[in-house]
């Protein structure tokens, strides 16, 4: 079956052909010479089919035609010679028989002739394929090799055809898979692998076809196959790299989203005026991507987002989800960003403000960036870190120490209190002694009126000393430089309460604020007020100090009086207030060992300095409730804000 | 009642307190001396004919605690009776420690104080008579 090669050398073929032509020539004039002068008698001119046959190997179509005339011709003069005139015998019947033979042996000739022709034709094709063609018989010999398996596997032709395809090759194929399609369908395409002559192993797609004989039996397979090796390990790689890229997008600590933004950026794109630059324009105009209404759409969230924004799995943040809208107030913050992108930057980083599922705000530190492939803009990489906890530890710092200067201010009452206690004790300390003393001296047998004279003045002058600090002490409570300001009252409160967190911890006091609301706008001065507040809070801890069994609580509430005044109550459970609770604001007034008892009197001072009053009361079941009011601010004064305020 | 009056000397950085003590303690026919702070009161010679030291805690300088404690280092013997405005327990906790035989809160009752002096004089001059080095009262 192996087809004679196409390019074939010119020069041999031509003698070849001359060769035959000669010998086509030489024995027509044979065959001619002996029919006519032959004396036996006998159909010679059959002999001429030698002649065609001769010329059908190489001649043209054209050319077996005439030299099948040709020959019939020469027998005609040949019978002609021989036999014109004679009675119809069986010499006429040998000159048909002859003719007749001449006559087939032309036709198939050409025939044979031209189904030669198309199978070269064919075999052409096979040899001009890239793809390999193999054909082996029904015992796995090859019976062809084309250049393209010659190419592929390293064998030539030479080589190949003949062998046991399996034992060339070391096929490795799914010979059931193989067997029951080439039964039932007579053919079979699939994945095989085979060894190259250099040893290599090879993936390749092949084809087979079972070939038939005219009666249907198999008889061999007709393969044609590719190598695939090369594709195979880049799909594998490709895979591979997809995959590794799956598994950084989920496992990262910090949120990723893939987003397409081909609709959005269609959109703006068609808002900016023509001959602009989008990315110029943009940031001039961020408000288009608030008018916006274009989605964007999200392909793909990480688990590390499902945290981050309180989802309940990925579905939540797919498609048109929160993630596809711009957090409100952040449309500068985007526009910045598709116009970066826009611009041609590799990634753009900006902070914005999302609100999570759960409605909690969250600062999240985007990274943004366009990833290649696909249509631009289809594949928007958005990273988020999460920064709140950092800006909260921040801004909790800035607070931190703009409270500490204010604590400080607010402690200097307890040091000026101390400072007080100290100056008002001595005085009172020799006041007590010189009395007593004079009380010795009278009671002498001889009583000695000096002394006594000496101690009398003591009295008066210590009496005067501890007389002039009280003095001095009240006109700092009343006059020391009283700022009346407006303040946020719950804010105030609740800043105060963090002021005595360690003494709340300590004595684990249970704190409840109650505002009824909205925070409440009241004149005073800031710091007065809340060494007021300040002083409350510690007496009502210490109050409860002792107290177990029950709940140790420290209630502060708020409620309008008279809509002119606002009033601030704490309450304590302690043992409450013996005797008149009125009492307690009077100066030196104290229950404990180491006060002075001037605190509430320094509080109703400050109080009733900023027009306010202030009041004690036993509760009726534990404990002791002070309470003090305020005048509300009037709506047009301005609003000093609370604890950043370090002017104060 | 005493052969001789007791040498009472007062260490205060208050004028007015130690004046009216020295006034109380003299009607009370005690011999008194006065020192406004610790170091003058360790140099003075006075402190070798003292019978009872009364100092206040907080001076500027040297204070209650550092007298007792430089008391103690040298070597005394007479008890001392500690005053304070800011009576703390940790105070008097180390007052006692360093062998302070009374704690006074101030203001002082003056009736108190005497009586705390004589409370303590008595012993100490009977354990003089048995010897006098043995002075550290604990």
């Amino acid at each position: 079956m192996r087809v004679a090669p196409v390019a074939r050398p010119a020069a041999p073929y031509r003698r070849r052909k001359r060769l035959i032509l000669w010998a086509a020539g030489i024995t027509a004039f044979a065959i001619f010479g002996y029919d006519l002068w032959s004396p036996l008698q006998g159909a010679v001119a059959v002999l001429y089919i030698i002649v065609v046959l001769l010329v059908a190997q190489i001649g043209t179509y054209r050319g077996v035609l005439l030299t099948g005339l040709g020959c019939g011709i020469l027998a005609l003069i040949a019978f002609a010679t021989d036999h014109f005139g004679d009675p119809l015998d069986s010499a006429y019947v040998r000159f048909g028989v002859s003719l007749v033979a001449i006559f087939a042996a032309t036709l198939l000739s050409l025939r044979d002739r031209s189904a030669r022709t198309t199978l070269a034709e064919q075999a052409r094709i096979l040899e001009l394929s890239h793809d390999t063609v193999i054909i082996r018989d029904a015992n796995d010999r090859i019976v062809y090799w084309n250049d393209g398996a010659h190419r592929l596997y390293g064998w030539a032709g030479e080589e190949a055809v003949g062998k046991h395809c399996g034992e060339l090759l070391h096929c490795e194929f799914p010979a059931d898979q193989v067997d029951s399609a080439l039964e039932q369908h007579g053919h079979w395409a699939g994945e095989l692998m085979r060894d190259r002559k250099d040893g290599t192993r090879i993936v390749l797609a092949s084809r087979w076809l079972l070939r038939r004989d005219p009666e249907g039996n198999a008889i061999g397979l007709i393969e044609s196959s590719a190598d695939v090796t090369e594709k195979k390990r880049a799909d594998a790689e490709r895979r591979r790299s997809e995959q590794r890229y799956k598994t950084i997008f989920n496992s990262a600590g910090f949120a990723i989203w893939e987003a397409d933004w081909t609709e959005l950026h269609g959109h703006i794109r068609k808002r900016v005026p023509s001959g602009l630059d989008l990315a110029g324009w943009l940031a001039n105009h961020p408000e288009v991507l608030r008018e916006s209404r274009a989605p964007v759409y999200v392909r793909d969230v990480n688990t590390a987002a499902v945290e981050l924004f309180d989802a309940t799995d990925r579905e939540a943040l797919l498609g048109n989800s929160i993630l596809a809208w711009m957090p409100a107030g952040s449309e500068v913050e985007f526009a910045s960003v598709l116009a970066g992108l826009a611009g041609g930057a590799d990634m753009v980083e900006r902070e914005v403000r999302y609100l999570t599922l759960s409605g909690r705000p969250i600062d999240v530190l985007l990274r943004m960036r366009l990833l290649a492939g696909g249509e631009p803009w289809s594949r928007v990489l958005a990273m988020g870190l999460d920064v709140t906890e950092r800006n909260e530890a921040r801004s909790k710092l800035e607070q931190a120490s703009a409270e500490l200067a204010h604590a400080a201010r607010v402690s200097t009452l307890g040091q000026l209190a101390a400072s007080i206690a100290h100056e008002v004790n001595q005085p009172l300390s020799a006041i007590i002694t010189y009395g007593k003393s004079a009380k010795r001296w009278l009671a002498k047998s001889e009583p000695d009126v000096a002394e006594v004279a000496n101690c009398l003045d003591q009295i008066v002058s210590n009496g005067s000393r501890a007389a002039d600090v009280i003095t001095r002490m009240r006109a700092l409570a009343r006059n020391g430089q009283v700022q009346v300001e407006t303040l946020h009252l719950c804010r105030l409160i609740n800043e105060s309460i963090a002021l005595v967190e360690r003494e709340v911890r300590q004595h684990q006091i249970a704190v409840r604020f109650s505002s009824g609301g909205e925070d409440v706008l009241v004149t005073g001065d800031r710091v007065q007020i809340q060494q007021v507040l300040v002083n409350l809070a510690i007496n009502a801890i210490q109050a409860m100090c002792d107290v177990q069994g029950r709940l140790r609580e420290l209630h502060i509430s708020v409620e309008a009086e008279a809509d002119v005044m606002m009033c601030v109550s704490v309450c304590d459970c302690g043992n409450g207030i013996s005797g008149d609770p009125a009492r307690i604001f009077e100066p030196f007034f104290t229950t404990k060992r180491e006060g002075m008892g001037m605190g509430l009197s320094i509080s109703r001072s400050i109080i009733e300095a900023q027009g306010g009053r202030i009041g004690a009361a036993n509760n009726s079941d534990h404990g002791a409730t002070i309470s003090f009011t305020l005048p509300v601010a009037a709506a047009d004064q301005p609003i000093r804000k609370g604890a950043m305020d370090t002017s104060v | 009642m005493l052969k001789q009056p007791a040498t009472i000397c007062i260490v205060d950085d208050d004028r007015d307190v130690r004046l009216s003590l020295k006034s109380y303690l003299r009607a009370a026919g005690m011999d008194v001396r006065t020192f406004g702070s610790a170091e003058s009161f360790l140099k003075s010679p006075d402190r070798a004919e003292t019978d009872c030291l009364v100092t206040d805690l907080h001076m500027p300088g040297l204070d209650g605690l550092g007298l007792q404690q430089e008391l103690n280092r040298i070597g005394r013997n007479f008890p001392v009776v500690v005053m304070t405005a800011f009576p703390t327990m940790a105070a008097e906790a180390e007052s006692a420690q360093l062998g302070a035989a009374a704690f006074l809160e101030k203001p002082i009752d003056p009736d108190a104080l005497l009586e705390k002096v004589e409370a303590v004089l008595p012993r100490r001059r009977a354990r003089r008579r048995v010897g006098p080095r043995d002075g550290i009262l604990r």
